[in-house]
């Protein structure tokens, strides 16, 4: 946090931005609400409400329990019966690490509102913070069945399956986020990055065409660029790939480390593409088991 | 005689910071030290964070060791181990990604410390080292003993040194390549950090 913000409304704005591109910067928000926006609360009017839970998550993720609490027993006075409210008492819970009542808590929402999908997904990392991965991969696909449409939930589980290394679910997850949004350049990308850690000449055809569709898409994605490079490198190095195809697959390579070069030149970084398309074969660690 | 394994309050530190700037994801690094090394008694001279999205991805990694490997050639040093914490606060054990990177580093520089940071014990103001070793030798993990990890020049003045990083919250300002690939211009090698913390 490089600007001092003096004036409230400065931070009450800045708050807003945060809540709605959902940015974790939990340290900062805690910070300006003590610093600011505590003494002017009651100048937020309905807003207040909103930023009270924010501060609350925020205070929750740095263990800011004195923070947590106030937040928490304003909101529960103004909103006695609110499952929203009782889903943050939830989250209390796990951060104190009592999962049991946290899931008793969300047990009962679910049960009075099954249509609440939050509290479910609260449930998903419960699991998740006990390390109980397999767990929360069921409960995650039991919720995706019933709330299909949830991009955050098919990202989650993706990263699930990629922990647990099943390549082809966590491919089919980022399949469904395609479906929904065809041009994200970073969803071709995360989907060509599964390929190719899954491995082999077919898989690496595909990941090749996924990072050219991301770089198309984003000509500065340099995952994507990077992702092309050895794609290219890799497939032109293979015996199963046709000369005149390697032609098209080295210039390919070419092109990408000209747009990393570009990308880097204000910078004195040190890509050395020549040294790393040397040092290419003795450092794969994917699992290459058709080459 | 138990071989010892040590860490330069450099490379110490940055792991801390690394830690502390992505405190919600794994974070996963590798382990520099000098080139020809007694493997035995290994002593780390740096470290350079990599990741804290999706550490189990190939390719991005591929690419990532690669330039710290030219790095390496140009600075004398060698990739000689690797540090890893865990997502979730309890979980002490190597994941299988870890396992697998570090025996891939030890092809190439046999007995290849794995670094765990132990999340329990971190805190702004560091008492204990909160990191835990195995070695990998002769095909299989060891655990190393507490007494066989140091950090350099003494426990106590690391520490210290850390927790003064800490409250500067100078781990806002630190790097690692998963920051570097969002935005080229930034320093994966944190340049600029070296001297706040020599």
């Amino acid at each position: 946090m490089e600007k001092q913000y003096k004036h409230w409304e400065d931070v009450r704005d800045l708050l807003r931005n945060w809540r709605e591109e959902n940015c974790r910067q939990s340290e900062d928000v805690v910070d300006l609400w003590n610093e600011v926006l505590a003494n002017h609360f009651g100048k937020l009017g309905d807003e207040g409400w909103l930023v009270l839970e924010q501060v609350f998550i925020a205070a929750l993720d740095c263990h800011n329990m004195e923070v947590a609490n106030f937040c928490l027993s304003k909101l529960n006075q103004e909103f006695p019966d609110s499952l929203r409210v009782k889903r943050l008492k939830a989250m209390k819970y796990e951060a104190s690490e009592k999962y049991e009542h946290a899931l008793d808590i969300l047990d009962l929402i679910i049960k009075k509102d099954e249509t609440n999908a939050a509290s479910r997904k609260r449930k998903v990392t419960i699991y998740k913070s006990q390390g109980m991965i397999i767990e929360a991969i069921k409960e995650l696909t039991d919720y995706l069945r019933i709330f299909m449409a949830d991009q955050e939930a098919w990202m989650e589980l993706c990263d699930l399956y990629i922990s647990q290394q099943e390549w082809n679910k966590a491919a089919f997850c980022v399949e469904e986020l395609l479906l929904h949004s065809p041009f994200n350049h970073l969803y071709l990308q995360r989907y060509a990055e599964i390929k190719y850690t899954q491995g082999g000449y077919e898989n690496l055809e595909v990941a090749r065409s996924y990072y050219s569709q991301a770089a198309k898409l984003n000509p500065k994605n340099v995952r994507a660029l990077y992702g092309l490079m050895l794609t290219s490198v890799h497939m032109a190095s293979n015996s199963k790939c046709p000369s005149q195809k390697k032609k098209e697959r080295i210039k390919l390579s070419e092109w990408a480390t000209n747009q990393l070069s570009q990308l880097q030149d204000s910078n004195d970084s040190k890509l050395f593409s020549s040294q790393i398309l040397e040092g290419m074969g003795n450092l794969q660690i994917g699992n290459d088991s058709k080459n | 005689m138990a071989s010892t394994c040590e860490l330069s309050k450099l490379a110490y530190s940055k792991i801390i910071l690394h830690a502390f700037k992505y405190p919600h994801t794994a974070i996963n690094g590798v382990l520099l030290a000098n080139e020809g090394s007694n493997s035995q008694s290994v002593k780390y001279v740096d470290a350079i964070p990599l990741f804290h999205h999706n550490l189990g991805l190939a390719p991005m990694l591929e690419v990532a060791l690669m330039q710290i490997d030219s790095y390496c050639r140009t600075a004398g040093l060698v990739i000689a181990g690797y540090y890893h914490a865990s997502e979730a606060v309890a979980e002490m054990n190597p994941d299988p990604v870890s396992q697998k990177i570090c025996e891939k580093i030890a092809e190439y520089f046999p007995n290849a410390c794995l670094v765990l940071i132990n999340n329990r014990q971190l805190s702004m103001q560091m008492t204990q080292t909160s990191l835990s070793v195995i070695q990998y030798s002769d095909g299989k993990w060891k655990v190393k003993d507490k007494e066989n990890l140091k950090i350099l020049p003494n426990n106590e003045a690391a520490l210290n040194s850390v927790s003064t990083l800490l409250s500067k919250k100078l781990y806002k300002k630190f790097v690692d390549f998963d920051d570097h690939l969002d935005d080229v211009q930034q320093d994966w090698l944190n340049v600029s950090l070296k001297s706040m913390i020599d």
